[in-house]
This record gives C-alpha cells, structure tokens and sequence, in this order.
C-alpha cells in the first residue's frame, strides 16, 4: 500500500493549483467574511473530492491492467483509496479548522464560537466522508466518464426516497415536526457519538461494495 | 514459469482457447495477426479478466493466488496499458523503489538517460515509443525471473528496437529466468525466441521451435501437375496460386531429395504464418 500511497501523493502534485485556489478561498471567506462553517465545510470536502481524482489517473489512458500487475491486491488497491481518502479529507479539515480557531482568536471571538466552530468541522468532515462513501464505489464501477451522470442520478435516487419517506409519513398520520421535537431532546454527546457510528458503518459498507467491484472487474 | 492449460475466454464476437507453456531458460514468442487474440491471452495469464474455463499458474501458483512476493518476480509490459501519464519518472522511481525489494535504481536511471527519457517531464506528454520503453526499462528494472511483455517494441524505431531486444539477450543471461513476448513485428521474434507459438482467431495453430521452424520448414512452390505428382503426407497447409500451389512442409530435405526440381523457399515465420492461417490442409 506504502507504493500506491506514494503513487497518489505524487498524483496530487498535479493539483497544486487547486490547494493554492481553495487555500486562497478560505482564509478570503475566513477573512472578510464571517462565514466560518462554509469556509471550514468547503475545504473539507473538496480535499476529499480532489483525493478521488487520484483513482481518475490511475484510470487515465487505460491504466488499470498495468497497475493490477505490479505486486498489489485489487482489495490493498481498494483500502489504499480509502485511507487515502480519509487522510486527505482529515488534513483539509485540520487545516481549515486551523485557520477557523485562528481568525476568531484574532477577532477576539468567544469560546463558544471555537465550540461551534469545532462541531461545525466535524459534521463537514462527517458528510465529507459520506461523500466520499457514495462516490468511491461509484468512481469504481462506473469510471470518470460516466461518474458524473452516476453520482446525480444516486443522490437523486437518495432525494426522491426522503420525498416519498415523508409523504408515506403523512399519509399514516405520522407528524414529521413531532419527530423532529423528540429527536432535538437527544443530547448532543449521544448525537456526535450516533453520527459517528453511522458514518463508520457506511464507509465501511461502501468498502466492501468497493472490494467486490474491483474483485469482478475486469480489465 | 508460466502455464495456460485449456484457457477459455468468451466473448460475443470472439472466443479464447488456449494452451501455452514458458520453460524456465526459455523466451517463448507469441505472434499472430491484430485480434487474434494475443493480448487476450496475456490478460487471462495475467487474472486481469476473468476466465472461463481451463487454468493459467505463473511460477507454479495459480493466477488467483498470486502473492506479492509472486508479484515481485514478474516484470509485465502491456500493449495499452501503463503507469498514469500525470506521473514523471522520478516519481516512477521512487514507486518502483517502493513496491519491489529489489528494485536497481542506478541501473534504471542509467537506462533511462540511455534511451533519452526525460526524468521531469509527465508521461502523458512522452510519445508511444517513448512510453513503450519506459515500461519495457520498469519490467526489467527489478530483477524478475519472469517477463510478460506485449507488444514490447511497438512504436519503437528500429535502432531503439535493437537496443531493446540486446537488452533482452543480457537479462536471459542472469539465473534461471524465462520469457514470454509477443510482436507483430517477425524479425524481432525469429532473432530471439526459443519457441514460438503461433495464435488466430483464439487458438494456438502451431508451436514449434524457432531454429526448427527456420531449418525445417519451407514453402513448395509448384505447377498443377506437380502437385498431382507430390508426396503429400508431409504438406501441412496448401494455398491456391496462380502458377499453381504454394504448400508448407516442414519437412524440407525430404521435398529437397526427392524432388529436386521443385522450387522451395526456406521458412520464416511470416511465410509459415501466412500459410497456417490462410492455407488449406493439403
């Protein structure tokens, strides 16, 4: 994995320019504007999308087959784009939550500001890593020419369940607005350590979608 | 080193059904006309699609259970297939370094500058010979006791192919090694192999040795009359002429003795591999 690892860093050098544009981004965002979650969330998630590009270069010019020689699994492939992922993702969030703690303290914020700052970080990181949960497998199985069209239809797949979810709910005379107030009395620890379950579960389910895709590829 | 027994691979315009064998010591050559189905069979050696039936072990294990360690020991150039054009080959080399033990980067580097590869410079701007020889270096980079390589020399020019294939000579000279190459390109296969294995239309239609099949084989090039007269039992392929018959052996000096006005051309694998596959059986 150590090989492939230094393979996909060496990738991203190919994305020097979007580091400078997003970093640029930010610290304006951070800067002149009050907009910390946006700037924190964005960066995030972006770090994790740019990681994806990687498995789009390894695809590049028919890449795979020859990849698939050199002494490495399809599954060590998989997990490598997982971790790689992950690791991308988490220094985008340090590095944006970095820089959130710093403008407030240099604003004279409150601590609570930094607190909200800090969940505001981790739920961008949490729905980063849902992202990417959807988009690895997807990126795998359908490649870079028909991802775009396969990540769309997905979360359009996701919006159109919701819809139909709450519209079953009314129809049974169950009142969403009720859930809601029950939901609002879990405490935040109890929110934070459920989110977090979720989102390992499903990276985790995304994993081993991955896995049995690459295993059945064929190149 | 590497076995294909009964190999099958099907697809709706095209069927695989192979058996090849690479004796360790040995460069066995694989040729055959584009879609033949050459590349075909490198993948299916290689598990890179799935089969569906026969068996392929490289260095006695089963493709589907090759380890890293087994992985290790091969060196594979693929007709098109190689490392990401958005990848230099300083960055090459610190993979290489990474993924085989033994990888010799003083060598490789060496080679690199030989062949003119520039060492910052993305591979997607390098052209396809270029790119040919940069996987042709990487596979034999590592010392592999097996080389796959298809379609090694193509897009190569003819000074760059000479140089490549002595490079090929030297690495069969170090320890008990053995490889399998395919060209479309005759010259380089007859100059090089040991054993050749001819394929059309998914299937192995002939395997001899080279040195056989350069000193045995010929082509008989006869009247009508001469051919109603011919000792057919040795005749492998007949070809309608207009002078008459064009008819493989591979018994020459049995045609040569017995009939000696006979015209004969001795073979070489592009006429030999006309012959099989657009001759009749005599």
């Amino acid at each position: 994995m150590k090989g492939m690892m230094i393979k996909d860093f060496d990738l991203l050098k190919s994305q020097k320019s979007f580091f400078l544009a997003a970093g640029f981004f930010v610290v304006f965002f951070l800067g002149v504007t009050e907009q910390y979650q946006f700037a924190i969330s964005y960066l995030t998630i972006m770090c994790g999308l740019i990681a994806l590009v990687t498995i789009s270069y390894d695809e590049y010019d028919n890449g795979f087959p020859f990849l698939f020689t050199m002494p490495i699994s399809r599954k060590e492939y998989v997990k490598g784009k997982y971790v790689f992922y992950i690791l991308i993702s988490a220094l985008g969030w340090m590095l944006s939550l970095l820089l959130g703690i710093g403008t407030v303290i240099i604003r004279g914020g409150e601590k609570e500001e930094i607190m909200i700052l800090f969940f505001t970080a981790a739920g961008a990181l949490g729905i980063g890593m849902l992202i990417g949960a959807v988009a690895v497998p997807i990126q795998f199985k359908f490649g870079s020419d028909k991802r775009q069209i396969a990540i769309i239809a997905s979360f359009a797949v996701v919006f159109v369940v919701v819809y139909l979810g709450e519209k079953l709910m009314e129809i049974g005379g169950i009142e969403t607005s009720e859930i809601m107030i029950s939901l609002s009395k879990i405490p935040m620890g109890m929110w934070a350590a459920l989110g977090t379950a979720a989102v390992i579960v499903l990276v985790l389910i995304s994993y081993l979608i991955s896995v049995r895709i690459m295993d059945k590829k064929e190149f | 080193m590497l076995v294909l027994k009964n190999i099958e691979k099907h697809y709706s315009r095209f069927d695989l059904n192979c058996s090849l064998e690479v004796q360790p010591g040995c460069i066995t050559g694989l040729i055959g006309k584009n879609g033949a189905g050459k590349t075909t069979a490198f993948k299916a050696a290689l598990g890179l699609i799935q089969k569906d039936g026969g068996s392929a072990e490289i260095l006695g294990k089963p493709v589907e259970k090759l380890d890293v360690d087994a992985r290790r020991q091969m060196g594979v150039v693929l007709a098109d297939s190689g490392f990401s054009g958005y990848l230099m080959v300083k960055d090459v080399i610190q993979v290489m370094n990474s993924l085989y033990p033994t990888f010799q980067k003083e060598e490789f580097v060496r080679n690199c500058e030989r062949f003119q590869l520039p060492m910052d410079k993305k591979i997607k701007e390098f052209s396809t010979g270029m790119k040919r020889k940069l996987q042709f270096l990487t596979a034999i980079s590592h010392n592999a006791k097996l080389l796959i390589l298809d379609e090694p020399t193509s897009g190569m020019d003819v000074i760059a192919r000479e140089e490549l294939l002595d490079l090929l000579r030297e690495y069969m000279e170090y320890g008990e090694r053995a490889i399998l190459i395919s060209s479309h390109i005759s010259s380089d296969l007859e100059g090089l192999c040991d054993d050749l294995y001819m394929i059309d239309n998914g299937r192995i239609i002939m395997h001899e040795e080279t040195d056989i099949l350069l000193g045995n084989y010929a082509v008989l090039k006869v009247t009508k009359e001469q051919y109603e007269k011919l000792d057919r039992k040795y005749l492998l392929r007949c070809r309608e002429e207009k002078f008459g018959y064009s008819c493989l052996t591979a018994q020459r000096q049995y045609y040569q003795e017995n009939y000696p006005e006979i015209e004969l051309e001795k073979g070489n694998i592009d006429e030999v591999m006309t012959m099989m596959i657009g001759g009749k059986m005599a």
